[in-house]
């Protein structure tokens, strides 16, 4: 895989994730698709797990970099951990799931980007109920989080259907071998 | 299923070690360094952001429809300016007719002179509950910590929590970690309601309402329409007071105090954290020179 590609699309989705995001919301709750991890999905369809991880704790932790916190005091805070631990966790799921999946389905592209997303947010919502809990003053609400966070791991999947037919360009843009990741015709032989 | 064997080296596991403890173990405080951080890397992905933001707003655009005629919308907005003036006036002389009467103590006006800083929105926070905007002006444009920001000049749109020397991020007074208000629901020049808002989360602001009657001793309340605005001089700056916070949707009995009534105010913009461009409120370099000069004339009083 090459990671000087892999940057450049993160700089892409980062620019998207910041912009596009809250002009695709739904309602006052902040369910919005995430295009980091669309990105990150199309790098654990293909790329060798050790970088899927490593691609995980990058994207985390940019997006931490960007992450306010929601202190009670309305400061602007940011923390390092919560999304990077949240995107390794979420790069294995992907990682631990890719190889019974059909590449050639976009729907199979969604659902892992969904899977991923969830088992991340739930790292994420784990994280920041804890600190919220002994570290800092947060307004933090463990159901209404969990709530937005799943509608909005349904929509990044949702989205990533829609963008699974550019997956296979962006794969051969990173130079991803296509010997790791996805089953190719076997499961549609079976 | 499991991995193969190599995968999680020893430095991945430092990582994610290292990781952890920050995430847990290391207060918001003693990570100021992030901050930085993270403006660099706003300000690094703002060519991607910007242009996207700006096409998103150009097709969903969320600021209320102007009208067709130009002039006429000029004039409104002078009129909307001026009677924010106003009301901000009536609102200082009273203040200030307490304090007399209270303490026989003259405070001077600090009403301020601000320049207006339209700023493009940049970008809004990569995670998925975040509400925080990034505006493009910084501490070189004259951006401050609680600077306020508005939307079409009048409409408070939330303040200032951290600059960097191109960028500023603001967060809108509906996001649900916004600090309280102290606002006055306006019904007409001369009278008004006072309540305290707090931001619901779902792009509201919720708060009792002041017990106010008439002289004939029934309770006064607003009008679902009516203008909410702020007056919250301990906290906000001064140039803010009377600025738009919103407008009353409805008005419902307390649920903790029968008698006492609950007021919800939205924002006269739809949604506060979708705009595509804000006018930062920033104190004026004329003003500065303004107040030298003014004390230099105090002191020459003084000592004549």
């Amino acid at each position: 895989m090459s990671w000087g590609v892999f940057a450049l699309f993160t700089w892409c989705a980062l620019g998207l994730e910041l912009s596009l995001r809250k002009a695709l919301s739904i309602g006052h709750a902040g369910i919005a698709p995430s295009f980091v991890w669309c990105l990150l999905t199309i790098v654990a369809a293909q790329a060798p797990a050790p970088r899927v991880l490593w691609a995980g704790w990058i994207l985390g932790l940019l997006v931490d970099f960007t992450f306010m916190l929601p202190l009670e005091s309305g400061a602007d805070a940011r923390v390092i951990g919560p999304h990077a631990l949240g995107g390794a966790a979420g790069a294995y799921v992907m990682l631990s799931m890719r190889s019974l999946m059909y590449k050639r389905s976009p729907f199979a592209m969604g659902f892992l980007a969904l899977a991923g997303c969830a088992a991340a947010q739930l790292v994420v919502v784990c994280m920041l109920t804890l600190r919220a809990w002994w570290l800092d003053d947060m307004a933090w609400g463990v159901m209404r989080e969990l709530g937005a966070r799943g509608a909005s791991c349904l929509y990044t999947g949702a989205v990533m259907t829609v963008l699974a037919p550019l997956a296979p360009v962006l794969q051969r843009l990173m130079r991803m071998s296509m010997s790791h990741g996805m089953m190719g015709g076997t499961a549609a032989r079976l | 299923m499991a991995l193969r064997p190599g995968t999680i080296t020893r430095a991945w596991l430092l990582v994610l070690a290292v990781s952890a403890a920050m995430a847990l173990g290391v207060p918001a405080r003693w990570q100021g360094w992030v901050t930085p951080m993270g403006v660099l890397v706003q300000t690094l992905v703002a060519p991607v952001s910007g242009p996207v933001t700006r096409l998103a707003r150009w097709v969903a655009p969320v600021v209320p429809p102007r009208p067709s005629d130009e002039q006429f919308a000029v004039i409104e907005q002078q009129n909307h300016e001026l009677r924010t003036q106003l009301l901000a006036q009536i609102d200082e002389n009273a203040r200030l007719r307490r304090q007399l009467e209270s303490l026989r103590l003259v405070v001077p006006s600090n009403n301020a002179v601000v320049d207006m800083l339209p700023a493009r929105v940049l970008g809004a926070s990569s995670d998925l509950a975040g509400q925080a905007l990034t505006l493009r002006a910084g501490s070189r444009d004259g951006v401050t910590t609680g600077s306020v920001a508005t939307v079409d000049f009048t409409q408070i749109l939330g303040r200032v929590v951290s600059v960097s020397p191109r960028t500023c991020t603001v967060l809108p007074i509906t996001a649900r970690n916004a600090q309280d208000m102290e606002c006055v629901v306006v019904l007409d020049d001369t009278t008004t309601v006072r309540c305290r808002l707090v931001p619901t989360g779902k792009g509201l602001l919720r708060g009792d309402l002041e017990d106010k009657r008439d002289a004939s001793g029934a309770p006064i309340e607003p009008r679902v329409g009516a203008e909410v605005r702020l007056s919250d001089p301990s906290r906000w700056p001064a140039d803010a007071q009377m600025l738009i916070v919103g407008v009353v949707e409805s008005v419902e009995p307390s649920p903790r105090q029968p008698l006492r009534r609950v007021v919800a105010v939205r924002p006269t913009v739809p949604d506060l954290t979708r705009v595509g461009e804000a006018v930062l409120r920033i104190p004026s370099r004329d003003d500065t020179r303004h107040a030298g000069a003014s004390v230099r004339d105090g002191a020459q009083g003084g000592g004549r």
